[in-house]
C-alpha cells in the first residue's frame, strides 16, 4: 500500500513537474489581492487616519485645550483617528457645502465662559452623512476627544490619572497589525489554499480530458491508496509554489511572522489536507482543464473573501459565522490569523478538527466519485 | 434597412440567441456580482446585524450601587451606532481563558472598589482587554467603550461632564452602508457583464471553430463585431435589477436620483467595456481566461472608483489620474447622484466616457478583427520551442 502511495505521489509530481501553470493562479491572485487591498486601505481610510475640519470660534484656553485633544490625540493602537486642518468658519462651511470635506467640527464662541461658569458646553460636528459607517467613525472619535477633555486628558500627556474613571487597556498581542499586515500575511495562505485546491483541480481534469484517469481507476491500486497519494502530492506541489510567493509577499510588505513556525507549517499541512480532494472533486466533476481551474480559484476566492480574508469576521454575527464556518478555507484562515502574530497554542483545536473532518469526509466523496466512474467506464 | 444596419442586428440577435440556449454562462453573470455582494456583506455588515460584539464583563466590585449598576446597564444598553456590546457576566478566570483562547475578543473589568471611589468623588479605572488582532477590528472593540463610558459620564457624572457634542448631518438620513455598497455593485456588474459578455461572444468562435466561417461569410467583420458588442450591452444589464431590488429588500431603501441618468451613465459605460471584451476575447480565443481578467478588472475599479465608500465624499481626492479613466467618472457621477441626486460632474464625466464609448466603438471591432488574425499562444509556444531547441 504504502508502495502504491509513493507510486502515485510520484506520478502526480512529475506530471505537476510537466505542466508547471498550475503555479500562474497561486502567484497572480495573491499579489492581485494584495494590490487591490493595498489601494482599499489606503484610499477608503479604514483604520487610518479621517479627515476632518476643526472651526474654533472662541479663544478660551478650555477651548484651546479642546481643539488640541481633537488635533493631537493618537490612538494607543494604531493612527485611528482624526486628520485634522483648521479653517475659518465660511471656508469651512464652504468646503463642507462642496462635499470637498466631509466632516468639520465646531468649538462654538462662549465654549470657556460656559465651562468656568459650571454650564454644559457643546461641540457641534457637522458630517455628510453619505452612508451610516461614515457617521459611526466619526461620531466615534468625536465621542473619544470629548471623554478625555471631560476625564481632564488634555494634549500633551492625555494624562487620565485624575479623571474619576480612567480607562486601563491591556491588549493580546504586543503590537497591533495593520490592516495592511494582516492581507499580507492571509496572502501568503490565499497562494497556499489556490494551489492546493485549483491545481489539484486542473491536474485532475487534465487527466480527464487525456483519458489517462481510467486507466488510472482501472489499475488494480486501492482507492484509499489513490486518494491519499493524490492528496499527498498536493503537499510538495503548494510548498513549492509558496516557496515563491510566501518570500516575496514578506519582503516586499515587511511582514513576518512572529508564531510558531512548526504550527504554521502544521496548519499549512491541515489546509493542503482539506482543500486538496476538493479540489479533485471539483476537477472529476468538470472534466475541462481550464473550467476546473476557473472553478477551483472561485472557490477560493470566495472562500477567503467571506472567511475573513479582508478582515476578521470576528464581529459578524452568530449565524453568519456558522455558515461560513461550513467552509474550511474560514477555519484555514482563521488558525493562520492567530499563529502567524501571536505564539500561541491556545485555541485552535475546533478550527483543526474541522479541518481533519473535511479532509475525511471529502476523500470518502471523491472515493464514492471514483467508484462511481468505474462503474460508468 | 442599410446591408450594414442589417448585419449589426442579425449578429445581435443571434448573440442573444446564443445566451438564451446558454443558461449556465448567463448565470455566471448575474450570480458573479451578487456572491460579490453577499460575500462584501458579510464581510463589512457585521458590526450592523445580529445581537452584538460578545463581551465578558467581570464584576469585582463587591458591593455594586447606583454607579456600578448603572455602568452595567448602559454597556447592555441596544445602541443607534454599532459596533454594539452584548455583555455576557462571568467571572475573571471564566474570562481570561476565553480570552486567552480567541472565543471572545472584549473582556471589560469593573474592579472592586469601584462603587465607592465614584461615592467618594475619588478616582477609578475600568480594565479592558482587547483581541488586537487587526487594526480594524481593534478600533471597532475600542470605540464602544468609550462610547459607553462616554455616556455614563454624561449619565452619571454630571458635575465631570462639562463638555457635550451635537451632530448635525447634511441630509436627514444616512443611507445604510450595505444598500450603498449593493448600489454601487450594479456598476461593477455592468462592467464585468460588458466585458465577459463580449469576450466571450468572440472566444465562442474559435471554440466552436467558427470563426473562419465569420470571416469568410462576405460581411464586413466591423458590423459584426459591433452586433457582438450590442449584445453584450443588453446582457450586461440583467444583473443590476436584481441588485437593486435585493438592496431594497434588505434595507428598505432606493437610491436617489434620475434613472434616465443612471441608464446613459451605464450605457456609454457597457459600451466601452463591450469593447474591450470583444478586444480581450479576440487575443485570448478562450472563454475561461475571460472572466478572471473582467472581474479582477471590475473589482480593481470597484474599489478605486468609491464602491465601498464615497471616496471623494470621505476626503480622498479625485485626482488627475482618475480623471482620465472612464470607469472612476461614472462611478463619481452616479455615487453623487444616488446619495444625494447631486449632478455637478455629471457633463464633465458623461462627456469623458462619451468620447471613450464612441472611440471604442470605432476602433474595437477594428482591433478584434485583427486580433483575431494572430494566435497569440501559438506564437508564443512556437517562441518557448524555438528557445528550448537552441
Amino acid at each position: 500500500m504504502l508502495r502504491e502511495i509513493a507510486a502515485v505521489v510520484k506520478k502526480d509530481l512529475k506530471q505537476a513537474k510537466r505542466d508547471p501553470l498550475f503555479v500562474g493562479p497561486s502567484l497572480i491572485i495573491p499579489l492581485v489581492f494584495l494590490l487591490v487591498t493595498f489601494v482599499m486601505w489606503t484610499s477608503v481610510g479604514g483604520g487610518e487616519s479621517f479627515a476632518c475640519g476643526l472651526v474654533v470660534m472662541d479663544t478660551s484656553p478650555e477651548a484651546e485645550d479642546m481643539a488640541n485633544i481633537i488635533e493631537n490625540m493618537v490612538s494607543t493602537t494604531n493612527y485611528t483617528w482624526f486628520s485634522i486642518e483648521r479653517y475659518d468658519l465660511p471656508t469651512a462651511e464652504e468646503l463642507y457645502q462642496s462635499s470637498s470635506l466631509i466632516s468639520y467640527i465646531l468649538i462654538p464662541d462662549g465654549f470657556g465662559d460656559n465651562i468656568t461658569s459650571g454650564q454644559n458646553a457643546t461641540v457641534v460636528m457637522y458630517i455628510n452623512n453619505s452612508n451610516d459607517d461614515i457617521v459611526k467613525n466619526y461620531v466615534h472619535r468625536l465621542e473619544a476627544a470629548v471623554l478625555l477633555f471631560n476625564q481632564g486628558a488634555v494634549y500633551p500627556e492625555f494624562d487620565q490619572s485624575a479623571a474619576p474613571i480612567s480607562i486601563e487597556e491591556s491588549y493580546s498581542n504586543t503590537a497591533t497589525p495593520s490592516n495592511l499586515s494582516y492581507m499580507a500575511a492571509v496572502s501568503i495562505l490565499l497562494s497556499f489554499m489556490t494551489c492546493a485546491l485549483a491545481s489539484q483541480a486542473m491536474l485532475t481534469a487534465t487527466e480527464f480530458e487525456t483519458g489517462a484517469i481510467l486507466d488510472t481507476l482501472s489499475s488494480p491500486t486501492p482507492r484509499i491508496a489513490l486518494i491519499l497519494g493524490r492528496t499527498l502530492a498536493a503537499i510538495p506541489r503548494s510548498f513549492a509554489a509558496s516557496l515563491i510567493s510566501a518570500p516575496l509577499i514578506c519582503f516586499s510588505m515587511n511582514v513576518f511572522p512572529t508564531g510558531n513556525a512548526l504550527i504554521l507549517f502544521g496548519i499549512l499541512i491541515l489546509t493542503i489536507l482539506a482543500l486538496a480532494p476538493i479540489g479533485e472533486l471539483i476537477g472529476m466533476r468538470i472534466r475541462k482543464r481550464e473550467q476546473a481551474l476557473l472553478a477551483g480559484v472561485l472557490f477560493v476566492v470566495i472562500g477567503f473573501v467571506a472567511g475573513g480574508g479582508m478582515a476578521p469576521i470576528s464581529l459578524s454575527p452568530a449565524e453568519i459565522r456558522g455558515v461560513v464556518g461550513l467552509l474550511p478555507t474560514t477555519h484555514s484562515l482563521i488558525l493562520w490569523a492567530r499563529v502567524f502574530f501571536l505564539d500561541t497554542t491556545l485555541g485552535l483545536i475546533t478550527s483543526s478538527a474541522v479541518l481533519v473532518a473535511t479532509w475525511l469526509v471529502m476523500s470518502a466523496v471523491v472515493a464514492h466519485q471514483m467508484k462511481k466512474e468505474v462503474e460508468r467506464s | 434597412m442599410n446591408q450594414q444596419l442589417r448585419v449589426i442586428e442579425a449578429c445581435f440577435i443571434k448573440e442573444l440567441r446564443v445566451w438564451r440556449r446558454n443558461p449556465r454562462k448567463l448565470v455566471l453573470v448575474i450570480l458573479l456580482p451578487l456572491m460579490f455582494f453577499v460575500a462584501f456583506t458579510m464581510l463589512m455588515g457585521g458590526v450592523y446585524y445580529g445581537s452584538g460584539v460578545d463581551t465578558a464583563l467581570v464584576v469585582e466590585e463587591q458591593s455594586p450601587g447606583l454607579y456600578t449598576n448603572g455602568l452595567i446597564e448602559i454597556l447592555g444598553q441596544y445602541d443607534d451606532i454599532p459596533p454594539r456590546l452584548n455583555p455576557i457576566p462571568m467571572d475573571a478566570q471564566t474570562a481570561d481563558a476565553l480570552f486567552q483562547s480567541g472565543d471572545i475578543l472584549l473582556v471589560i473589568t469593573i474592579p472592586d472598589g469601584f462603587e465607592n471611589a465614584l461615592v467618594t468623588n475619588a478616582t477609578t479605572s475600568i480594565h479592558i482587554q482587547v483581541a488586537n488582532i487587526h487594526e480594524d477590528l481593534t478600533k471597532n472593540l475600542r470605540m464602544p467603550v468609550i462610547r459607553k463610558l462616554d455616556i455614563f459620564y454624561q449619565t452619571y457624572l454630571l458635575n465631570d461632564s462639562l463638555v457635550d457634542f451635537d451632530i448635525e448631518t447634511m441630509r436627514p438620513f444616512s443611507p445604510p452602508r450595505l444598500a450603498y455598497m449593493a448600489w454601487t455593485i450594479t456598476v461593477y456588474s455592468i462592467v464585468f457583464g460588458a466585458i465577459f459578455a463580449a469576450g466571450s461572444a468572440m472566444t465562442q468562435e474559435f471554440e466552436q471553430k467558427t470563426m473562419d466561417e465569420l470571416t469568410l461569410s462576405n460581411q464586413p467583420p466591423q458590423y459584426i463585431y459591433l452586433g457582438k458588442m450590442l449584445s453584450a450591452v443588453v446582457i450586461s444589464y440583467i444583473a443590476p435589477p436584481l441588485l437593486f431590488l435585493l438592496s431594497y429588500l434588505m434595507f428598505g431603501v432606493w437610491p436617489s436620483g434620475n434613472f434616465l441618468v443612471f441608464l446613459l451613465l451605464t450605457f456609454l459605460l457597457a459600451l466601452f467595456c463591450s469593447g474591450i471584451g470583444i478586444i480581450l476575447g479576440a487575443m485570448l480565443r478562450n472563454s475561461v481566461f475571460t472572466v478572471p481578467i473582467a472581474a479582477l478588472t471590475g473589482i480593481f475599479y470597484w474599489i478605486v472608483g468609491g464602491g465601498i465608500a464615497p471616496l471623494e465624499i470621505i476626503g480622498a481626492p479625485f485626482g488627475a489620474f482618475n480623471e482620465y479613466l472612464p470607469i472612476s467618472n461614472v462611478y463619481r457621477s452616479l455615487i453623487r447622484m444616488f446619495i444625494d441626486g447631486n449632478y455637478e460632474w455629471l457633463l464633465v464625466d458623461l462627456g469623458i466616457i462619451g468620447v471613450f464609448a464612441v472611440v471604442f466603438v470605432i476602433i474595437s471591432p477594428a482591433i478584434a478583427y485583427r486580433a483575431a488574425q494572430v494566435n497569440y499562444g501559438q506564437k508564443l509556444q512556437h517562441m518557448r520551442s524555438r528557445r528550448q531547441r537552441t
